[in-house]
């Protein structure tokens, strides 16, 4: 009879061993599938959400040049005076106290900077969004919390110019919708996109006309108009960014880009904010961000956010996950082959009777070793079946674990870290990180077999060990 | 046939221990040999190092005038020696018919057959035998190899006076009629007086040969 037929009937007819071993390699093998499958999983979430981020860059006012160029123009004003010099204001009010802002073309990114990089080579789109410009709604009325003290507010609604409405980032985001009519494009001229809370508030429809001036001079300021071209849903809503109903989600009404300086008074003197340019091929993204950074502009009054700084995060988190699954794996097979190992030292003890017969049949110990190989192996293939068939969901569930501790970890170090950073731009990567799929591939399979038949052959010759030392009268003796 | 050359043997942690004290003997063809000696006087140490599972510390092993060391104890025991234990040692997840294949190539049933089992008995587990049955099992696995020399370990130990007889017959038998050579180590005066030779071992000397025929 050969080792195979031998192996065989012991594993069939020893039920109970079988059992237990066949229980123990398909946990383990759960483990291991899973521990492939978020790897796995991992790499394709950094995929996605790279794509998902868009491989873009944006452009915003550098803080510490903007108090650079203040001093400086302050000092061109000159020490205790009050005057005005490129677009910044110092006056010095009755009590004695000074008062000093920046006009629109102090605080806005320069077009022609803008321009310049929406030149560069492999740029495919760009957006320019201004800042929330608070102005009076003169011919409707704006959604408004009764019950709040709106004593300091504006008590007006903010208007939002994009050049391409559809890449401002609370559409990329997701955070509104326009259901009905459409967005804003750079052809567009005083048009608007309101919120479907002031539409019903004021049954307002796309065609009809808003009115807005300068909420500072409520009675006598012009008056501006824009054709309503689109009503949008709030789907996770608007963050405001300041305090007050004038910045509150449903107040937030876009227009084209030029429409928000007229009834502020400031027609001709824009306040771009924001400029995001979009990468067209992503796998180029750092030859093209190379190449923005090689144009010549005044690059010490912009903060330039590259989305690798972003995707690095995630990537760093992510990474820390795949770093989690190959640990999940090394710890699974390691314990495998320990508890394998064991269960096999403790089942050889019990089969020193057997080794013995077959060792006074002139059989040699690797042919018995061989024997005791094959019927793991026989018992892990079984066991290993099983678990392909139940590691999908069990993969799901451990990579939808590992996603929220690491999501959970982000947050925390996000808010360790708030002040410090954009929090708007960190709050884009973190909505992209839902939706993790776990596909148990060819490849998952192929290399799970392979952890697991390593598992399996290296416990068993650890534990077999034990009969290679030993003289075969020794193990007779053990027998008797 | 099989010739020990003053052989002496002990355990490597108590060497001042000897279990075979320079013992040189000749086994033939076609003859029984009942080896007797109280417990402690070697017997067992004997048969295993005949079969080749274990090596004397000095003198040499010979089978049919060639060191066994020199052809491997695995090829020994494979090819030369058969063996048969007081408590059987059948595999007890086979069925006789598989346990007698285990031992050689020999018609597994035939020699079931010879020994007394029938068909149903030769196929239902080996556990659910009787005693005398499972050593049957067992003389018929180490007919089935072939080879020329049978080892037996207190075969009948376990057995009660007829099954034992009958055992014994059995042994006598292959040693005259298959000219095998069969050594038996046993605690009974009684059954060794149906021995051809009758070997006293004491203290790993041996003390006494007695030629029965």
């Amino acid at each position: 009879m050969n080792v195979f037929g031998l192996s065989i009937r012991s594993v069939l007819r020893k039920k109970g061993k079988t059992i237990l071993l066949l229980l123990i390699i398909f946990i383990t093998s759960i483990f291991i599938f899973a521990g492939w499958a978020c790897k796995s999983a991992t790499i394709q979430t950094q995929n996605e959400g790279k794509q998902a981020i868009g491989a873009s860059f944006r452009l915003e006012e550098n803080e510490a040049n903007r108090h650079e160029r203040m001093e400086k123009l302050s000092k061109e004003i000159g020490e205790g005076k009050s005057g005005s010099a490129g677009g910044y204001h110092k006056e010095q009010l009755e009590s004695g106290e000074w008062q000093v802002w920046g006009d629109n073309s102090f605080e806005t990114l320069l077009m022609e900077d803008i321009l310049k990089i929406a030149e560069v080579d492999g740029i495919e789109a760009y957006n320019i969004t201004t800042a929330n410009t608070v102005v009076n709604p003169v011919n409707f009325e704006r959604i408004e919390d009764k019950d709040m003290d709106q004593s300091s507010d504006q008590q007006g609604v903010s208007l939002r110019g994009n050049l391409r409405m559809e890449l401002d980032f609370d559409v990329q985001k997701g955070n509104i919708e326009v259901k009905e009519g459409r967005m804003i494009t750079p052809e567009d001229k005083d048009v608007c996109i309101i919120s479907r809370e002031i539409a019903d508030l004021n049954g307002l429809q796309v065609g009809d006309y808003l009115e807005f001036n300068n909420w500072k001079d409520r009675e006598s300021s012009t008056i501006y108009k824009a054709e309503v071209v689109g009503i949008y849903d709030s789907i996770n809503g608007i963050t405001p960014i300041m305090y007050g109903d004038s910045y509150r989600s449903e107040n937030i009404i876009f227009t084209d880009l030029s429409f928000p300086e007229k009834p502020e008074g400031n027609e001709g003197s824009p306040l771009y904010q924001y400029a995001t340019f979009v990468v067209g091929d992503v796998d180029e993204y750092e030859t093209v961000k190379e190449k923005i950074q090689a144009v010549d502009i005044g690059w010490e009054r912009y903060d330039f956010l590259d989305n690798t700084g972003m995707s690095d995060t995630m990537t760093e988190n992510f990474g820390e996950l795949e770093k989690m699954s190959l640990l999940i794996l090394i710890l699974v097979c390691v314990s495998g082959i320990i508890i394998i190992c064991l269960v096999f030292l403790f089942w050889l003890k019990g089969r020193v009777h057997e080794i013995g017969i077959y060792l006074s049949l002139g059989r040699t110990k690797f042919s018995i070793v061989r024997q005791m190989l094959l019927e793991g192996v026989l018992v892990g293939c079984v066991a290993f079946l099983l678990a392909a068939a139940a590691s999908p969901m069990v993969s799901q569930g451990v990579v939808g674990y590992l996603v929220d501790y690491q999501t959970q970890m982000q947050a925390e170090e996000e808010q360790l870290d708030a002040g410090m950073v954009s929090s708007s731009m960190l709050e884009d990567d973190r909505a992209e990180i839902v939706g993790i799929t776990v596909e148990i591939s060819g490849e998952v399979v192929f290399l799970s077999g392979i952890s697991v038949l390593g598992v399996i052959i290296i416990a068993i010759a650890l534990s077999c060990i034990s009969i290679m030392v030993q003289k075969p009268k020794e193990i007779l003796s053990r027998m008797s | 046939m099989l010739e020990i050359k003053d052989v002496m043997y002990h355990y490597k942690s108590q060497r001042d221990k000897v279990i075979l004290n320079h013992i040189s003997y000749s086994f033939e063809r076609g003859k029984m040999y009942a080896v007797l000696g109280t417990s402690g006087s070697g017997k067992t140490t004997l048969l295993s190092l005949l079969a080749g599972l274990d090596v004397p510390v000095e003198g040499t092993i010979c089978m049919n005038g060639v060191n066994i060391m020199q052809k491997g104890l695995n090829e020994h025991r494979k090819e030369n020696i058969s063996l048969v234990f007081q408590n059987y040692n059948l595999i007890d997840y086979l069925t006789p018919v598989e346990n007698v294949r285990l031992g050689g190539k020999e018609d597994a049933m035939s020699l079931l057959k010879s020994m007394g089992l029938d068909e149903i008995q030769s196929r239902r587990n080996v556990m659910q035998l009787s005693g005398g049955q499972q050593q049957r099992v067992a003389i018929a696995r180490a007919l089935a190899s072939n080879a020329p020399v049978l080892l037996a370990d207190e075969p009948t130990g376990n057995l009660d006076e007829d099954t034992a007889n009958e055992i014994i017959a059995i042994f006598s038998e292959l040693a005259h009629e298959k000219n095998k050579c069969v050594i038996m180590v046993t605690h009974s005066k009684e059954l060794a007086q149906k021995a051809d030779v009758i070997l006293t071992l004491k203290k790993g000397v041996i003390v006494g040969t007695e030629d029965i025929a």
